[in-house]
């Protein structure tokens, strides 16, 4: 008798029948209000696809992500690779970054409220405090770590301190950038739902939180839906460039 | 060979001075970067106290909520909400990591989803935590929890294989096995994981638990930063944020401390 064996993908897809059969099969008993089934929260969401709900609320999501991952990459890569070659500067510095880095920057909405506003220009500007630690540490990492092993090869190459940077440092430090630019944007992404949701209403925070508010749990989880798979392709996508980039560093940052 | 060993120990002697004098300057310049932020704000806050307040003002301000004890009342919340919800989302995390680590069809079946929902703003399942939970004190430990437990989960997943792969198979060979295996070889190989991700699910727990005040309008550290912000009060604004910021880096160096007593791998 053949033992039983199932090829990886039919595991993975016995995976997603098991979660979403015991998701339907809970909701036939349960409340809906609480627990809507599978197909109430795919009918809502295609009713949100094609009435082009998603498309609008997304965009807003999206400007606020892109706009402040490049102001923060537009800071931090320069500042990090600044303080990675000026390494007694990033010492002296060093606490202040990680004190800013370790602690939840959703903290500080009041006061980006007080100085930039709720609209649009606050909230990137949340964003952007959001990920910019991210990048300019992972930068700094690099900067340091291509400064301790390349430069005093370059040296006694007698390369110009120029030269060393723009052909040693900056290519060195890319794979780190890479890294700091991965963790950015997931921290971004947290930034820019946050902001929607405390600051002024818009885009996705606002689709859930108006859903949430009239009590339509299928639109609350459809739209968190919408949100994961965004994120799984942002995500896959930052990681494969990671790969691309790295090469022979497996070392990754968390 | 005596003449050697001195010139090796004057070497040292040398290294040791420098590293030292390193260690002094960059301790002063620290503090300098303190002073001189702490001057320019007092300097500056003064001219602007509605926005930018100064820091003896947020110091008086945060001297006074002491001695009303609203101050207590505020980080008690916010801590027991942070410390339940982070709590569940460890022993959680633990439980489901380990079972997608150790067993590879657990792990095909389940794995992508965790990755997903890891990937996912959790912030934005706060209002679904809302509408599950109502608005009492179970909807804030859930927002915590359910914001930390990916982090820890993908940490012990992570660890769990780390053990199998590399030490398993020697530990079989001399033929280690059952409960021994699992509390001699997996569990020390997985620990290094397992603490990274407490400590990175620490910090999400508690931007989940500020995050949950935000949304729910009020309760703990995070409602009272709000509610100062709106009315203006900035020195009892910036004061809060500053009890947030030092609780957090407390918390954060506590544990790096801890690990390195703990850790089964001497430097």
């Amino acid at each position: 008798m053949r033992s039983f064996r199932l090829a990886d993908w039919q595991w993975n897809v016995l995976g997603a029948l098991v979660i979403i059969g015991a998701w339907q099969l809970y909701a036939t008993f349960a409340n809906p209000f609480f627990i809507p089934s599978f197909t109430r929260v795919l009918s809502e969401l295609w009713t949100y696809i094609v009435t082009g709900a998603i498309a609008e609320a997304l965009g807003h999501t999206f400007l606020l992500l892109i706009v402040g991952l490049v102001l923060g990459s537009l800071v931090g890569v320069p500042l990090g690779l600044f303080l990675g070659v000026n390494q007694r500067l990033g010492d002296i510095l060093a606490p202040y970054i990680q004190a800013a880095y370790a602690t939840p920057r959703i903290a500080l909405i009041p006061v980006v409220i007080i100085f930039f506003g709720i609209s649009t220009p606050g909230q990137i500007v949340l964003v952007f405090l959001q990920c910019v630690f991210e990048i300019l540490i992972a930068t700094e990492a690099g900067a340091r770590e291509v400064s301790g092993q390349f430069v005093e090869v370059a040296r006694s190459l007698r390369l110009s301190r120029l030269k060393t940077f723009v052909d040693v440092i900056l290519p060195g430090s890319f794979p780190y950038i890479v890294s700091g630019l991965r963790l950015g944007l997931s921290n971004a992404f947290i930034g820019a739902i946050g902001a929607e949701l405390f600051m002024e209403s818009a885009g996705m925070g606002e689709l859930v939180r108006f859903a949430s508010q009239s009590f339509r749990t299928d639109r609350v989880i459809a739209g968190v839906i919408v949100l994961s798979l965004v994120a799984v392709v942002l995500i896959t996508g930052m990681r494969l460039w990671e790969r691309r980039v790295q090469g022979w560093r497996t070392e990754t940052f968390e | 060979m005596i003449g050697i060993r001195k010139v090796g120990s004057a070497a040292r002697v040398v290294d040791l001075q420098a590293r030292w004098g390193d260690r002094t300057t960059i301790i002063a310049g620290q503090l300098a970067v303190l002073v001189i932020w702490l001057t320019a704000w007092e300097a500056v806050g003064r001219g602007d106290p509605l926005l930018l307040s100064y820091p003896t003002q947020v110091l008086g301000g945060l001297v006074t909520m002491i001695q009303t004890s609203e101050l207590q009342g505020l980080f008690l919340f916010t801590a027991r909400t942070f410390l339940i919800g982070w709590a569940i989302a460890a022993v959680a995390g633990l439980v489901f990591g380990s079972l997608i680590g150790a067993f590879r069809p657990v792990a095909l079946m389940f794995e992508p989803f965790v990755n997903a929902l890891y990937s996912t703003p959790k912030i934005v399942l706060i209002p679904l935590m809302v509408l599950w939970f109502g608005i009492g004190l179970n909807a804030y430990v859930a927002s915590v929890a359910i914001g930390a437990v990916f982090p820890m989960m993908i940490m012990t997943i992570t660890g769990v294989r780390n053990a199998g792969r590399e030490y398993v198979d020697v530990a079989r060979s001399f033929g280690v096995k059952g409960l021994q295996l699992l509390w001699k070889v997996v569990v020390p190989g997985a620990l290094p994981f397992i603490f990274v991700g407490l400590r990175l699910s620490m910090g999400r727990a508690i931007g989940g638990a500020i995050a949950a005040e935000f949304f729910l309008g009020g309760g703990g550290i995070g409602g009272a930063v709000q509610a100062a912000g709106m009315a203006f009060a900035s020195a009892q604004m910036y004061g809060l944020i500053l009890i947030i910021f030092g609780s957090v880096m407390a918390v954060d160096i506590g544990f790096r401390r801890l690990w390195s007593v703990l850790s089964p791998v001497r430097p």
